[in-house]
């Protein structure tokens, strides 16, 4: 019954106390159920982009004398189908075809028999590019190597004879590697490169001319992707217990090859990697808004002391005092949690575009923040209680000076956790930095928690040196007078450097928090663009099949187009690298440069200028992939010899180039092994120019493709990156992370924490020193001398903590990109520093430190006979 | 007569409903050393507070005349010094920031003033000194200034007799010294005795004793 009644006088008489209290909970508490939102948002997102990316969900592939029939049934009761269709594979000896240039003969070649209906069910699965697609089409490589178009006949060399087909259009298949899998292969064994050369005709075709020759039959089979589990690694799991249950239930008669669920497996790391991204930049900051809560909470330290002294006065016992602080307690946590349901909604319709409600997170959040505020309000209390009835009346205030160091700071913890963070990050640095280990072969992922040992221990080692910093250039030797008593300035400043120390640490960790996401988020959506303009090739790509009657007129014209500050063109040919036929790019080294994004990781144990230099240098030399150098045995220096189409008979001759060293990616490249080469080179050994791509770096992407597309005719494929950033699942799992909405969560976050804990750092300190203010104006100090008083330490605050932040977000930046290097792809060659979000942190924060001093300097110039008359 | 230095006409002071102090008239001169005497809780220090100009009254007018803010000091009934600054910085404290000496001057007289009331430890903080140090320094605080008028609310509450009566007697040493006034407000008939004015407060009414 005290208790309720004592509520009520508090809330009358302490009203904006208890609404900070409540708003800082609301904060902590709406921060960390968004957060969580983002974690659930995160990985249904994934889910629905790796389904995304697939065709053909399963390829049930029949063994020998397998029942059909049977099989068929089996698959028609799958849980979830959305489409089957039958397709068969026959390998055969050759294709063949007749040119002006003579007889062309490829090697191995593979049919494909499909049903009328598959390209509409399993959409995706090809690309059209010439002709159409009513009866055989051809593999563009195929249509390159023979020379033939819709219209042309090829011939298809079976064990039986030869059979004349009539190609009807001309194909790409993005999928070609899953497609052409071997179903049943052991796990780990990777997939086979792709056959280069396959005909592809309705099913009749292929019966007619394949009667009696053995075939490979598959089912393919789409499931409905929206019933799957919004984890991709439990749809994984899923689909994983749905293959093994069919394969148990066919008995052995068919073996499924699982795209989906390989496609899901793959998404695991993506969602561990948001899951890092979480832990990482999302535990600091909660742990500011924690820091804040406490910092509220101490505002009322001072009544609360006077409190507990009448409470004891009035004869209440240690039960019913603590009882006090619980309740008060409990009512801020109440008003808190209430405040931040619509905080969380807010705060995720900002950052996500759409209001999630995560109720776990939000329980965990509302528990854990509800524990810190009742050990905040409880443990003073009770120790005072306890302290009141040892020592009643006791002298107040004077003797609670704080000048030392806290206890870990003696001891010195800083140095500790920032040596053993420095130790891990240098063992773990040497392995290369992999925080999510995707072990080959294996469809598993794990975290690698001793590389998140690092920033764990650097954190507080870092926040706990700020502390030290500060505390040291505070303890400078007494100063000598200076004009306006400005040495009594400073020495009030040394005398409390505890207390500013503190502050400017609560400052300094969470400008630090904000900068460190800033800078990392900006090298990661930076990494991203990068990412899809290494697909796209440019800002802006021209891409003209080698049909184009003038590619030299549509390039230039490309290079004059509106907003265009670069331009360079690729040609693309294809090369034969022993027996692996690779894509080959000739490019112009004089003018790449500025045209598209290169970067040094592009040319390891290089740089980019190196590499275009040499290449300058050598017309014959070409950049080689890894895996190329390696199975050749070759190294800078040594020579190659490559198979090139030559002369208007485009037939493969030896050509021989000189390795100048590795490179792994390349704008417009496939993600396997490729070639780079001089293009003026390529084309006077061949005679012939390879298909033109014009590279454009624009300031204005999309109206340049805009203005292309209207100019340069329908043959050419123009692309620009914000067009494809938004259509295409680029192969990594850089774009699959969406950190839009986490970092603008993120960034909000941290400008309101930074703020709050500056205002509210700088306002404990006056409250603590409203008698010092009171006593200065009754000794005559004109309103400008007493904001001096307060102004100093706010200063002193304010340039400590954005010192220390500038310090703590470098090394956490740098700490954060290394640590999550698997996340980029390419690698960063260096952080990106978003100086205008930094600039407007350091303007908000100090501009909240100004107007404090302004506030507290206004407040202390007015009359408290309160305090007046407890001089 | 000398000209008065400050002039209060029917003042009433109090908080909220309470009113403390009521309809009191008085006027200080030079010269003037005056005792106000009241038993606890009659409105000494309210009135002391009021006629410093540091509690707005309810009613009546106070007039300094010609004193400045600066002119007017006082001690207040608890020692009311910053717990970041030592003793004799708080005591230079009032000399610093009006500016009006230089500074070796204002730490000079500091330092004589601290040592007139013996107080040897200067450079200790408030909570390393006992209240009866903290009052001196106080006093100190004010005696080392230019003030015209002192107001000095039980400034010997905590002292014991020899420190009392040395705090006394350099209070009023300042006053013939600046040609001011002092009002010390007590409730101790016998430290009152000492002045030669008495002025008792009886439930918030001033009545001037005629000393015999
Ligand atoms: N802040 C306040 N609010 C309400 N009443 C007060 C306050 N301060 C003092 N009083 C009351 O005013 C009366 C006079 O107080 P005070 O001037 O301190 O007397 P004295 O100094 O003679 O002991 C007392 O009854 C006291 O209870
Ligand atoms: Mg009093």
């Amino acid at each position: 019954m005290l208790t309720i009644s004592w509520l009520r006088g508090l809330v009358r008489r302490r009203p904006l106390q208890l609404a900070a209290a409540g708003l800082t909970v609301a904060m902590a508490v709406g921060f960390l159920s968004a957060l969580g939102g983002f974690v659930g948002l995160n990985r249904s997102h994934l889910t629905d982009r790796a389904a995304g990316s697939v065709a053909v969900d399963w390829q049930v592939q029949l063994v020998t004398g397998a029942d059909h029939a049977a099989v068929e049934r089996t698959v028609s009761h799958l849980p979830g189908i959305r489409g089957r269709a039958d397709v068969q594979f026959a390998a055969v000896s050759s294709l063949s075809s007749v040119t002006t240039g003579g007889r062309r003969t490829t090697g191995r070649a593979y049919v494909v028999g499909l049903s009328a209906s598959y390209a509409t069910q399993f959409a995706g699965t090809f690309r059209p590019l010439l002709g159409t697609q009513s009866g055989p089409v051809l593999l563009q490589q195929t249509a390159a190597n023979l020379a033939a178009g819709p219209g042309d006949p090829i011939q298809v060399h079976t064990s039986h004879g030869v059979a004349t087909v009539k190609v009807s259009g001309v194909v790409d298949m993005p999928q070609e590697d899953s497609f052409f899998q071997k179903v049943g292969a052991p796990p780990g064994v990777g997939p086979p490169a792709p056959p280069d050369n396959v005909v592809i005709m309705p099913t009749a075709d292929f019966v007619r001319t394949f009667r009696t020759t053995p075939t490979i039959q598959q089912i393919h089979v789409r499931f409905d992707r929206g019933s799957l589990p919004a984890n991709p690694a439990t749809a994984a799991d899923l689909l994983t217990f749905r293959r093994n249950h069919f394969e148990s239930s066919v008995a052995g008669s068919a073996l499924v090859g699982d795209n989906l669920g390989a496609a899901l497996s793959a998404a695991r790391e993506d969602a561990l990697y948001g899951e890092m991204l979480f832990l990482l930049l999302g535990i600091p900051i909660f742990a500011v808004a924690i820091a804040v809560t406490i910092l509220v909470v101490g505002m009322r330290k001072e009544s609360r002391a006077r409190e507990v002294g009448l409470l004891r006065l009035r004869g209440a016992s240690r039960r019913i005092i603590v009882a006090t602080a619980g309740a008060e307690a409990a009512l801020v946590v109440a008003v808190g949690v209430t405040l931040a349901w619509p905080v969380t909604l807010g705060a995720t319709s900002w950052a996500f575009n759409r209001t999630v409600m995560s109720w776990l997170w939000f329980v965990v959040a509302a528990v854990t923040v509800a524990s810190v505020v009742l050990v905040a309000h409880l443990l003073p209390t009770a120790r005072r209680s306890r302290a009141a009835a040892d020592r009643p009346g006791g002298p107040r205030g004077a003797s609670a000076l704080g000048v030392g160091l806290p206890l870990p700071l003696r001891l010195g913890l800083d140095v500790a956790l920032l040596v053993a963070a420095g130790g891990v990050f240098w063992l773990v640095a040497r392995g290369g930095y992999q925080v999510v280990v995707v072990p080959e072969g294996v469809p598993v992922t794990s975290v690698n928690w001793a590389a998140l040992a690092a920033p764990a221990l650097a954190w507080p080692g870092l926040a706990l040196l700020a502390w030290r910093a500060v505390d040291l250039a505070l303890r400078r030797p007494r100063s000598t007078p200076r004009a306006d008593g400005r040495e009594l300035v400073s020495a009030v400043v040394r005398r409390r450097r505890r207390h500013v120390a503190r502050a400017a640490t609560a400052l300094a960790v969470a400008v630090g928090v904000a900068g460190s996401t800033a800078v990392f988020t900006a090298t990661y959506r930076e990494q991203s663009r990068l990412d899809v303009a290494l697909t796209v090739g440019a800002d802006v790509a021209v891409a003209l099949p080698g049909s184009t009657p003038d590619p030299a007129r549509v390039t230039a014209l490309a290079a004059r187009a509106p907003h265009v500050q670069a331009a360079s063109v690729q040609e693309h040919r294809f090369t034969y690298v022993g027996t692996d036929l690779q894509d080959l790019y000739g490019i112009d080294p004089q003018t790449i440069r500025p045209a598209t994004a290169l970067q040094d990781s592009f040319v390891p144990g290089s740089t980019i200028a190196a590499a275009l230099n040499a290449l300058r240098a050598t017309p014959s030399g070409v950049l080689l992939s890894a895996e190329t150098l390696h199975d050749y045995q070759l190294h800078p220096g040594d020579d190659i010899r490559l198979r090139l189409q030559t002369g208007t008979a485009l037939t493969y001759r030896p050509v021989t180039f000189r390795v100048l060293g590795e490179v792994t990616e390349w704008p417009t490249a496939p993600k396997d092994s490729f070639v780079v080469a001089n293009a003026s080179y390529l084309r006077q050994v061949t005679g012939r120019a390879g298909d033109p791509t014009a590279l454009l770096a624009s300031s204005a992407p999309e109206s340049t493709a805009a203005y292309l597309r209207r100019h340069v005719g329908a043959a050419a494929r123009v692309e620009d990156v914000v067009h494809a950033r938004a259509s295409i699942a680029t192969a990594s799992g850089l774009a699959a992370v969406d950190l839009g909405g986490l970092s603008r969560l993120e960034l909000g976050f941290g400008v309101v924490l930074a703020v709050a804990a500056l205002g509210l750092a700088l306002l404990v300190g006056v409250l603590e020193r409203r008698r010092a203010l009171v006593i200065l104006a009754a000794l005559g100090a004109s309103a400008r001398q007493r904001r001096r008083f307060v102004g100093a330490e706010a200063r002193v605050v304010l340039a400590g903590g954005l010192l220390g932040g500038g310090v703590i977000g470098a090394a956490m930046a740098a700490m954060l990109v290394k640590v999550m290097t698997g996340i980029f792809d390419p690698p960063p060659d260096r952080a990106i520093v978003p100086w205008l979000y930094l600039a407007l942190l350091a303007v908000l924060v100090s501009a909240t430190a100004g107007s404090v001093v302004a506030l507290v300097g206004r407040w202390a110039g007015q009359g408290h006979i309160r305090e007046l008359r407890d001089l | 007569m000398t000209s008065p230095l400050l002039t209060a006409t029917n003042l009433s002071a109090g908080y909220r409903a309470t009113t403390v102090v009521r309809e009191v008239s008085l006027t200080l001169r030079a010269g003037d050393q005056v005792a106000l005497l009241g038993r606890s809780g009659s409105g000494k220090t309210t009135l002391l507070l009021a006629m410093a100009g540091l509690v707005p009254p309810s009613a009546g007018v106070v007039d300094r005349h010609s004193l400045s803010p600066r002119d007017v000091a006082v001690v207040f009934q608890s020692p009311s010094l910053i717990a970041e600054l030592t003793s004799l910085e708080n005591v230079v404290l009032p000399l610093r920031l009006s500016s009006r000496l230089p500074a070796s001057e204002a730490y000079d007289r500091a330092r004589r003033a601290l040592d007139s009331l013996g107080v040897d430890a200067v450079d200790a903080l408030p909570g390393q000194m006992s209240g009866g140090q903290q009052q001196r320094v106080a006093v100190a605080r004010v005696l080392a200034t230019d003030a015209q008028v002192i107001f000095a609310d039980e400034p010997t509450g905590s002292l014991d007799a020899t420190h009392a009566r040395a705090v006394l007697s350099a209070l009023r040493t300042h006053c013939t010294a600046q040609r001011g006034a002092l009002v010390l407000a007590t409730h101790d008939a016998g430290l009152a005795a000492a002045l030669p004015t008495t002025w008792r407060l009886d439930e918030g009414r001033l009545h001037q004793v005629v000393p015999c």
